[in-house]
């Protein structure tokens, strides 16, 4: 059945959708809504794709050994020596091929899970404070984290504590984003994940080697928030020179700058939650001050 | 008919201020055709129907922002939680009267320092399933 749905999710996908998954970049100005209709569709394939790759994963490796000892030892008992050992393997691979078809199929088309985590439910609450047909400018690289095309640095390998460790760091520079707010102010803001891979080698007593990879995943949220200055000035008391943030007064515009670094730390790369990107965000809102009571500028 | 008083936003908080439709069963505010929830029972505006309805992070993953009232929700959520407190343009809440909503962790997050430094070297090399 999640295979049936999987298909129709992908046959519901438009054409320009279909090649976003192919291509796992995009670059655009768009309504809130329209980006929610765009990148919603591909959520939806990319859900159903995730849990049907980790379904065929199990199955791919256990099935096939099932109807491989199932037939073996089915043709024996029926006396059918001969052909016993060639019977259960034809059956095994019959029972194999579509399997890994469908795990390679859905690997290819893969999108980074920060699509789901983080994009569309940011676009769907900031596009929230736009005005009316206010559009938003996205840069969205879904390849994800540690793909080859990313890599940064391969380190030397190194032994420590009897391990042989091979080390590379990737660079993910994942989403670009700009708006100008219903209060007019202008928010840009860029997501970028750093990521360790870690290889490690180890030989067993029995002389067998084991080797394990290990991830680390930084994410660094930059934010640029320029505040009308007729309507907001820094609250006081504030502390502008709080560490990773910058404020300044430009003419008609407050400035603010700020970074946030966090961690995450898992089996497979990932990025800062939604919620830590939000507060890069608000981080800089509640720097500021409104000087008097505002009507909304429709923009 | 009075105009949507549902507050639109998330950085920025302000009323909708659309031609109202009907009246929430819930909080007693008229609502615009966007920001009314179908329900058995009556009109729901979204608001009252996504604090009716759990919003987190999961949530966020399987609604994938998509729904009418799930950003809403989050929205409340997130005040709730960090402390955020938006500007707001009809005066129902002056945001920064109080100030300080940043905590140690903030600080600490904002540290370049961290930033700058390499990535932490904190290992767990126990067994997994996942080691070859």
């Amino acid at each position: 059945m999640r295979l049936i749905e999987t298909f129709r999710a992908y046959g519901a996908l438009s054409p320009e959708q279909r090649r976003i998954l192919k291509e796992k970049r995009i670059e655009g100005e768009r309504t809130p809504a329209e980006w929610v209709t765009l990148l919603g569709g591909l959520a939806a394939y990319d859900r159903q794709a995730d849990a049907i790759r980790t379904r065929a994963t199990v199955l791919m490796i256990v099935a096939p050994l099932l109807v491989f000892f199932a037939s073996l030892f089915g043709s024996l008992a029926l006396g059918y020596e001969d052909l016993a050992f060639l019977g259960a393997l034809g059956l095994a691979l019959l029972v194999a091929v579509p399997l890994v078809a469908v795990f390679l199929a859905t690997r290819s088309a893969d999108l980074a899970n920060q699509l789901r985590e983080v994009a569309i439910p940011l676009v769907a609450l900031i596009g929230d404070d736009l005005g009316p047909g206010g559009t938003l400018r996205l840069g969205l690289d879904l390849r994800g984290g540690a793909v080859a095309a990313k890599l940064r640095e391969e380190r030397p390998p190194f032994n420590e504590r009897g391990r042989s460790i091979r080390e590379r760091v990737f660079l993910d520079p994942w989403m670009t984003g700009t708006a100008a707010l219903n209060d007019g102010s202008r928010l840009r803001w860029s997501l970028t994940d750093e990521v360790r891979e870690r290889r490690i080698s180890r030989r067993n007593a029995r002389g067998k080697t084991k080797t394990k990879t290990k991830y680390r995943s930084r994410s660094l949220a930059e934010v640029a928030l320029d505040l009308p200055a007729a309507i907001y000035r820094l609250r006081t008391g504030a502390t502008a020179s709080a560490a990773g943030i910058r404020a300044s007064s430009e003419g008609k515009w407050l400035k603010l700058r700020g970074r946030q670094c966090t961690r995450q730390k898992d089996l497979e790369p990932r990025s800062a939650p939604l919620k830590d990107v939000l507060r890069s965000i608000t981080g800089l809102y509640a720097l500021a001050e409104s000087i008097a009571k505002q009507e909304p500028r429709h923009v | 008919m009075s105009s949507c008083t549902v507050r639109r936003g998330f950085l920025t908080l302000r009323e909708c201020g659309e031609l109202a439709v009907a009246v929430c069963i819930g909080c007693g505010r008229p609502m615009c055709v966007e920001h009314l929830v179908g329900d058995g029972a009556g009109p729901l505006c979204v608001e009252c129907s996504a604090s009716q309805s759990s919003s987190d992070d999961s949530s966020a993953d399987s609604d994938c922002g998509t729904s009418d009232t799930w950003s809403y929700g989050y929205r409340e959520d997130y005040y709730r939680e960090t402390g955020y407190r938006p500007p707001s343009s009809d005066g129902a809440s002056d945001g920064f009267s109080t100030g300080g909503t940043f905590d140690d962790l903030d600080k600490e997050a904002f540290d370049p320092a961290l930033a700058d430094a390499g990535v932490a070297i904190e290992e767990d090399d126990g067994p997994s399933l996942f080691d070859s």
